[in-house]
């Protein structure tokens, strides 16, 4: 043992070299794992996976980087009798990546041309590994073996003469066939046919004579066969998920069998062949209190399924995201980081929103609804000003309420359980879609909106000023301003409105941008910014008005300087001053060519092309979408914007 | 016919070449590919013509004369024979790992992991990865196999009976050729040597095949009566089935109750009453069954058909009188197994 130890001492290498202790840690896992088929071997083997392919990976970096095969033997002496172990274990050789590896390492053991007897004999090991660790795996004790394999005539010489061949094999003492082994010096059993032997046994040999013979006489091809027999697997295993639970006594019930099920898929959750197993086990109905998946079998789906790795249908994967907690998260967090990228249209946002089957998952279940809003309202909280992230909100929810309009004939649930914490008096009037009402009755649907959200405001304030240390107004404003960024058609209704109320009042209109813009400048912080924006509302309403012609210089500049960031002041909201930009653009009474022309001016000194652009798009979107009243000046004046815009995009 | 003829007669040289010849050393993919795609062709031509049986007379003769040519010159030569023609591609894969000429180059290409879309590689369909497909089959289902499951004979055996089943109903489709039936299931038989109990299994499984269609049920009959003239296997098989199994049998096939009701009877009949034990024992040699399981065995098959209980109580009653009508136990077999059996 000593001697052994002696080679493998690390060199002086930059990479860390794999240490013995590790070795053989693995390789008395190997050992143990292959000698008991108990589920606590199973379970173990499972637990280990990840591990033993990170193992591998490194074994497979050292191996490559040897010169050559006698090299790999000195430094690594239990190599092969760790990789030949492991050939045999179905848990290693069912995943791609492992088995990958694993191969990975036997070819780079496999000396093309050998050029000592020790690269000779190196192959033979793997070619006769198998012999062995077969007969484990069928848990009888053979001693002979089928003559079919390895070339005629060198049978006998398989196991006639080669002691170190005998020790492996399992005989009822098998600690001492180990301990036997380890006695032994690597270089004797090593041969250019192992590795060709095992993997010829690996893929082609049978373990069952009726099989065999079966095979012979039907004329029923190996793969064929063996794809059949996994598939009746499968479908038994099926009809047992599919069995209700059922009590066995007052202790047990049927549902321990499906834990063990969902417990040996764990390291079969990337096969395609276990799908639909899988998807079975998913979507089983929650019947009694017995937890019928496993953590750890859920905890392996959502990693397979973050690393694109797993192939679910529709309702597996909503079932999935009810189940694990971590796996919804996942998926929400994937979904932001997809869409918060420039350039999206709303209408390829609403796409990759609609396609990430998030919001059916969440109309058909309420908790997985209240989790997403969850993580929605936390990242809102770091970042209130991010447009996109609002914009996703808004998209989501309209989304899913049209998911949840499509299920509403076979649900009862009402939508206050949806949103429980938002302001009961506030939630219908802003789920409300403007198309579901009439054009003439959105002023004064948004007046109430606008006086309830500020007595909603003024109410923290009054709070504020008192104890100072009450949170619950502060808590009401920012779930009544959530619910309005989930809602905002209405924003965006209001700069509409805003824009063509001519003489009539606005204030409120503006008041509720300003709110939605920014819900936490409070007293003399909103006051200042309603000023500005009114400021601003006054610039853009004049530079439209088409009495200044050519446009003014010193209101494009004041607009411009309002509008782009400075130094000293924030700059005002460059979103609320695009919308109302656009939609004055839109809505004015300038013939197409003149509003382009304007708009054209601003964009060019305040630099918000972009934006503007997505504006427009929404904008446009939503009066195709609203039914309302097509006017076709406004449709020309949207062609003739977006033709401007592009126009621009080019250059 | 001559260009089939031809190509059939190249396969099985190929397939030669493929087993022992270095040849091998120079194959590269397209090389693997191309052949793979001519074993494939191979099984194609089987299945067109297998049951026609001029053209599968024509084509046996041909590959006499190949295997004749390639046995003269090749030692250690391994015949292809007409029923080899379905397997192909898998005697291909078999030979060609097993020849020690296989360079690391075609290994890594037909163990190669990822998983690759069927792809044509110039005319041919790739192979790349054909091992590693199989493998990770077979390691997915030794991953799922300890699962209990509903099924009484297990995931193999049903794949294997419903093998056999859909062969011999090919081979009585084709006209009264019943010696090759009877061909089959002997040569099947006689594969399972030392495999018999998984044998046994598979006839279990092949007889509770459903598909309600009168091809399957001449099976059926056909199966059933090669069994009733094989006694030794009819009775090992009963002394292997369990209860529940047994009830199922007999439930679907009358034939089948009555021959096990029959050599339940003939076991009755060759027990003795061993007083060491206290109870009644099959002293012969052969497969049989302790006196508890053959009352279990006769319930199973009242269970299946209860009229059968009373046609077996009077045979029973009459054989007790016929021993002298005793009410003691240890006298009289057939006394205590009425009484075991509550009649």
């Amino acid at each position: 043992m000593s001697e052994q130890q002696a080679l493998s001492q690390p060199l002086q290498t930059e990479e860390p070299l794999l240490n013995d202790q590790e070795m053989q840690f693995w390789l008395d896992k190997a050992v143990a794992w292959g000698q008991a088929d108990s589920p606590d071997t199973q379970k173990d083997t499972c637990l280990h996976m990840s591990r033993l392919r990170d193992f591998l990976h490194q074994l497979l970096t050292q191996v490559n980087s040897m010169s050559s095969t006698t090299e790999t033997m000195k430094r690594l002496p239990f190599l092969g009798q760790l990789l030949g172990r492991l050939c045999w274990n179905p848990y290693v050789t069912v995943c791609d990546t492992s088995r990958g590896l694993l191969l990975g390492c036997l070819w780079g053991l496999y000396s093309e041309r050998p050029s000592n007897a020790v690269e000779k004999k190196a192959n033979q090991w793997i070619r006769e590994l198998p012999f062995t660790a077969k007969d484990r795996n069928n848990g009888k004790n053979k001693k002979t073996f089928s003559p079919q394999l390895g070339p005629s005539g060198r049978t006998g010489q398989m196991y006639g003469f080669r002691p170190e061949m005998v020790c492996l094999r399992v005989s009822p003492r098998r600690d001492h066939t180990v301990l036997h082994y380890h006695g032994m010096s690597f270089e004797e059993m090593t041969d250019k046919q192992s590795m060709r032997k095992v993997l010829c046994q690996l893929s082609t040999e049978e373990d069952e004579t009726a099989a065999q013979a079966l095979m012979k006489c039907t004329g029923v091809p190996a793969k064929e066969y063996h794809l059949k027999v996994l598939r009746k697997k499968v479908a038994l295993l099926q009809e047992n998920v599919g069995q209700s639970c059922t009590l066995f006594n007052s202790q047990r019930c049927s549902c321990d069998r499906i834990v063990d099920i969902s417990e040996a898929c764990i390291p079969i959750v990337t096969c395609p062949e276990a799908s639909s197993l899988i998807s079975l086990l998913l979507q089983r109905p929650v019947a009694c209190v017995t937890e019928a998946l496993s953590e750890d079998f859920l905890n392996a789906l959502t990693s397979a399924y973050s690393r694109q790795g797993l192939a679910l249908e529709e309702q597996a994967l909503v079932s999935l995201w009810y189940h694990s907690f971590s796996s919804l998260e996942e998926a929400v967090l994937s979904l932001l980081q997809s869409v918060i990228t420039t350039g999206l249209t709303p209408q390829k946002l609403e796409q990759q929103v609609a396609q990430s089957l998030l919001p059916k998952a969440c109309a058909q279940h309420c908790s997985i609804f209240l989790v997403v809003n969850d993580i929605f309202r936390s990242i809102l909280k770091q970042a209130e000003g991010n447009e996109s992230v609002k914009t996703l909100v808004q998209t989501f929810t309209k989304c899913f309420l049209r998911e949840l309009a499509l299920l509403k004939p076979q649900t009862s649930i009402s939508v206050k359980a949806f949103f429980p914490q938002s302001p009961s008096s506030l939630l219908v009037p802003l789920l409300t879609m403007p198309s579901e009402m009439p054009q003439g009755a959105w002023r004064n649907h948004l007046n109430w909106l606008s006086s309830s959200l500020q007595r909603l405001t003024e109410e923290e304030e009054e709070e504020e000023e008192g104890d100072g240390r009450s949170t619950r107004g502060h808590h009401n404003v920012f779930e009544a301003w959530f619910l309005l960024v989930q809602c905002a058609h209405w924003v965006q209704v209001a700069v509409q409105l805003l824009v063509t109320s001519g003489t009539e009042d606005g204030d409120p209109f503006l008041w509720l941008l300003i709110f939605y813009h920014y819900p936490t400048k409070r007293w003399h912080h909103r006051a200042s910014q309603l000023a500005r924006a009114k400021e601003a509302w006054n610039h853009i309403r004049t530079l439209f008005s088409g009495a200044a012609h050519p446009l003014p210089s010193d209101r494009l500049q004041s607009l411009g300087t309002l509008v782009s960031p400075q130094p000293e002041q924030q700059s005002f909201a460059p979103s609320l001053t695009v919308s109302l930009l656009v939609n004055v653009a839109v809505f004015c009474q300038l013939p197409p060519s003149g509003s382009a022309e304007v708009l054209q001016a601003v964009v060019d000194q305040s630099g918000l092309l972009d934006e503007a652009a997505c504006v427009l798009s929404s904008l446009e979107l939503r009066l195709n979408e609203g039914c309302c009243l097509s006017r076709d000046t406004v449709h020309l004046r949207i062609k003739e914007l977006q033709k401007m815009i592009t126009q621009m995009h080019s250059e | 016919m001559e260009a089939v003829l031809k190509n059939l007669a190249s396969t099985v040289e190929m397939l030669a070449v493929a087993a022992q010849s270095d040849a091998v050393n120079h194959w590269d993919k397209q090389t693997l590919s191309r052949a793979f795609h001519w074993a494939r062709y191979c099984e194609h031509i089987f299945s067109r013509f297998h049951n026609n049986a001029a053209i599968r007379r024509i084509m046996e003769k041909q590959l006499q004369l190949t295997n004749q040519t390639l046995r003269d010159t090749i030692p250690g030569y391994t015949e292809v024979s007409f029923s080899d023609l379905p397997r192909c591609q898998h005697l291909l894969l078999v030979r060609l790992l097993n020849n020690p000429e296989l360079p690391s180059s075609l290994m890594k290409i037909l163990f190669d992991t990822t998983r690759p879309v069927k792809t044509m590689h110039g005319d041919y369909e790739d192979v790349t990865g054909l091992c590693s497909h199989i493998v990770q089959c077979k390691s997915v289902y030794k991953v799922l196999s300890p699962l209990a499951d509903m099924s009484a004979l297990g995931a193999d055996a049903e794949v294997q009976g419903e093998m056999l089943m859909e062969r011999l109903e090919a081979l009585l489709n084709q006209g009264s050729e019943t010696c090759r039936a009877e061909q089959f299931l002997g040569s099947v038989l006689q594969g399972c040597e030392g495999a018999l109990q998984q044998f046994c299994l598979v006839i279990a499984a092949a007889l509770l095949t459903s598909k309600n269609c009168t091809a399957q049920t001449a099976a059926h009959d056909f199966l059933l009566d090669w069994l009733q003239k094989k006694h030794s296997l009819l009775q090992y098989m009963c002394s292997l089935l369990s209860p529940t199994l047994l009830k199922d049998l007999a439930k679907e096939h009358q034939k089948l109750r009555d021959a096990s009701c029959n050599v339940l009877k003939k076991w009755a009949s060759e027990m003795e009453y061993s007083l060491s034990d206290g109870e009644w024992v099959l002293t012969s040699t052969g497969p049989g069954v302790s006196f508890k399981k053959l009352t279990e065995l006769f319930l199973a098959l009242f269970d299946a058909s209860p009229s059968l209980r009373g046609d077996v109580e009077k045979e029973l009653n009459a054989l007790k009188i016929s021993d002298g009508d005793f009410d003691v136990t240890g006298l009289s077999v057939w006394g205590d197994l009425l009484s075991a059996l509550n009649m």
